[in-house]
C-alpha cells in the first residue's frame, strides 16, 4: 500500500533568499498520527504549505500514492483537508452553517448529504445548535472547533493542522484532544506544544532549521531531554512517559 | 461593525428575505430606472416613490436606525452634488401647495429632487443588501448572466472589506493602548501613514490566507449554493404589486 506522504528531497526557500526546507525525506503511514515539531522558524508552516502545493519548491510530494503536480491538486486537496493556523483565516462565511458546509459543497455532494454532515460534524466538535451564529461571534475555542469542523465535514482521508492547541484552555484543549484521538484518518499536527505532541500522537517527525533532524516513535524522541534541549523544545511535563510510562487520558465529564 | 451587522441582517428571515435574489436584484434595478428618470424638478413624486422601500426595510425587518446610519455615511457626497444645482439654475420657479403660491429658484427644486431621489433610491439598495445574503446575491448575479469573474472579484472585495476593517479595529486599539501624549501634526501624519501602510499590508496577507483556506476545501473558483434557486408565488406577488406601484406614480406623474 502507498503511504499517506511521502516527500522525496524537497527543498524551498522563500522569495527574500530564506532556505526554509532543506532536503526533506519524510514517510508517514496512513493512520498515523504525527506530530511535526521544531521551535519557532523551524519550517513547520512552510513544509505543510508545500503537502498542499501553495508553494512549490523542488523534490517530490506524493500523497496517496499520487505524485503532486498542477493538474492533479484539486483533485488531492478533497482527500486531504487543511486547517491553518489562525481560525479567522479559517472562517469566512456569513454564518457557520455555511462555512461547514462549503467544503462538502465543493465536493458537489447532493444537498441531504451535506445537511446531514455539516449537523453531525457540529455535533461532533460540540457546536450543536450554532449553525446559524456568525463564526466571528464566537469564541476563541469555538473558532477553533468550527474551523477543524470545516475539515472534518469533507470526510478526507488526511487532515493536517497548523498549530491547532493554540488560545485553548486546558478543558477545550483536552476536548481537541479528545476529538481529534477519535478520528480514524491520517493526521498530521505542526506543535511548539510538546506535552500536546506527547497526549496526542504516537509519531514524531522533529524539523529545526529547515530539515528533518529526526523521526521516530513519538515516546522514544520526546522523551530524549538531550535531543529536546539542543532544538529548544523540552521533554512534556504532563506526558505519558514522564509519569511512569502510564497514559494519561482527558479526564471528561 | 457595519459589515457584521449587514451580514447578520441578510441572515434574517421574513417575507422579503425568502424571495428569490434574482426578483429582488431585478425588482431594485427597475426601481432605481423609474426614480432617476422621473422629471428632475419634481418632488412630490419622489417622496411618493420612498413607499416601496420603507414597505420592504419594514417587512424585511431592517432597523431604520441602521438604515440612517447608512444614509448619513455617504450624504456628504450627495449634498454637495445637491448644492451645486443652487449656482447654475437661478430661474425663478412657481411652487404650488394647495391654496398657497410662492416662488423659489430652479436650483433649489432640483438640488432637492436629487436628495430625494437619492435617499430613495440608496434606502432600496440598503433594503436589497440588508435582506438578501450575500452569497444569495452572487448567485443572484450569476444567475442574471453577470460574468462570473466579476461575480468573483465582487465577493472577494466583500470578504477582504470585511477583513480591512477587522484590522483596521485592532491596529486602532494598538495605537491607543500605546499613545501616551499628542505628538503633533506632522508626527501625527507620519504615524497614521504608517498605520495605513501596516493595515494595507497585513489584509492583503490575511486575504491570501483566506484564499489558501479556501482552495484547501477543494474551491477550485466555482461557487456553489445550497439552495437551488426557485422562483415561488412569493416571487410573482412582489412583482406584481411593484409593476402596479410603478404603473400607479408613472400615471401620477403624468397627471401632475
Ligand atoms: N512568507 C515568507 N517570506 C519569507 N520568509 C518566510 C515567510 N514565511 C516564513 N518565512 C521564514 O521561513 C522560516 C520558516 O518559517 P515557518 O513559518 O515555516 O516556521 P514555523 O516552524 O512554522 O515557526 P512557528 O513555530 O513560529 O510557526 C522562518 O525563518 C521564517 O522567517
Ligand atoms: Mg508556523
Amino acid at each position: 500500500m502507498s503511504a499517506a506522504i511521502d516527500i522525496k528531497q524537497y527543498s524551498y526557500h522563500y522569495a527574500n533568499g530564506v532556505e526554509a526546507l532543506c532536503d526533506i525525506d519524510l514517510t508517514i503511514k496512513h493512520g498515523q498520527k504525527v506530530a511535526l515539531i521544531g521551535p519557532n522558524g523551524a519550517g513547520k508552516s512552510t513544509l505543510l504549505l508545500a503537502m498542499n502545493m501553495f508553494i512549490e519548491g523542488s523534490g517530490q510530494i506524493f500523497v496517496d500514492g499520487l505524485e503532486l503536480n498542477r493538474c492533479n491538486i484539486h483533485s488531492i486537496r478533497k482527500v486531504m483537508g487543511f486547517v491553518v493556523q489562525d481560525p479567522e483565516e479559517q472562517l469566512f462565511m456569513p454564518t457557520v452553517f455555511d462555512d461547514v458546509a462549503f467544503g462538502p459543497l465543493n465536493l458537489e455532494l447532493d444537498q441531504e448529504e451535506i445537511i446531514r454532515r455539516v449537523k453531525d460534524t457540529l455535533k461532533r466538535v460540540g457546536l450543536e445548535g450554532m449553525e446559524d451564529r456568525a463564526p466571528y461571534h464566537l469564541s476563541a475555542g469555538q473558532k477553533r472547533a468550527a474551523a477543524i469542523a470545516t475539515v472534518l465535514s469533507m470526510k478526507p482521508k488526511i487532515i493536517i493542522m497548523d498549530e491547532p492547541d493554540t488560545s485553548l484552555d486546558p478543558r477545550s484543549r483536552n476536548r481537541l484532544i479528545e476529538l481529534l484521538s477519535g478520528l480514524s484518518q491520517t493526521l498530521i499536527i505542526a506543535t511548539c506544544n510538546m506535552d500536546f505532541a506527547a497526549r496526542l500522537c504516537d509519531h514524531v517527525i522533529l524539523v529545526d532549521q529547515g530539515r528533518v533532524v529526526v523521526q521516530g516513535a513519538a515516546e522514544k524522541i520526546l522523551s530524549d531531554g538531550e535531543l529536546m534541549d539542543k532544538h529548544g523544545l523540552e521533554v512534556p511535563f504532563r506526558s505519558r512517559y514522564s509519569a511512569g510510562n502510564r497514559p494519561i487520558r482527558p479526564s471528561l465529564p | 461593525m457595519h459589515h457584521a451587522q449587514v451580514d447578520q441582517l441578510a441572515g434574517q428571515r421574513s417575507p422579503i428575505h425568502s424571495l428569490d435574489a434574482r426578483t429582488k436584484l431585478i425588482g431594485t434595478l427597475l426601481f432605481t430606472g423609474f426614480v432617476i428618470s422621473a422629471a428632475p424638478n419634481h418632488i412630490a413624486v419622489p417622496i411618493c416613490y420612498a413607499v416601496w422601500p420603507f414597505a420592504i426595510l419594514v417587512l424585511g425587518r431592517v432597523s431604520f436606525r441602521f438604515v440612517f446610519r447608512q444614509l448619513l455615511l455617504v450624504s456628504p457626497f450627495v449634498l454637495v452634488l445637491a448644492a451645486s444645482n443652487l449656482f447654475y439654475d437661478r430661474q425663478a420657479v412657481p411652487v404650488v401647495f394647495g391654496p398657497i403660491r410662492f416662488e423659489v429658484w430652479g436650483g433649489l427644486l432640483r438640488g432637492l429632487s436629487i436628495v430625494i431621489k437619492f435617499m430613495v433610491t440608496m434606502s432600496m439598495l440598503i433594503g436589497l443588501t440588508a435582506t438578501t445574503r450575500f452569497n444569495d446575491l452572487l448567485a443572484g448575479l450569476g444567475a442574471l448572466r453577470v460574468p462570473r469573474l466579476f461575480v468573483m472579484q465582487l465577493g472577494f472585495l466583500y470578504r477582504y472589506l470585511f477583513l480591512l476593517v477587522n484590522r483596521a479595529d485592532h491596529i486602532l486599539q494598538a495605537r491607543k493602548a500605546r499613545k501616551l501624549r499628542h505628538l503633533g501634526v506632522k508626527k501625527e501624519i507620519q504615524v497614521a501613514g504608517n498605520m495605513i501602510g501596516a493595515l494595507l499590508g497585513s489584509s492583503i496577507d490575511t486575504a491570501h490566507q483566506v484564499t489558501l483556506s479556501m482552495q484547501a476545501r477543494g474551491f477550485d473558483g466555482r461557487l456553489h449554493r445550497m439552495h437551488r434557486m426557485q422562483f415561488g408565488w412569493a416571487d410573482a406577488v412582489y412583482s406584481g404589486c411593484l409593476v402596479v406601484f410603478l404603473a400607479v406614480l408613472m400615471g401620477l406623474q403624468r397627471a401632475i
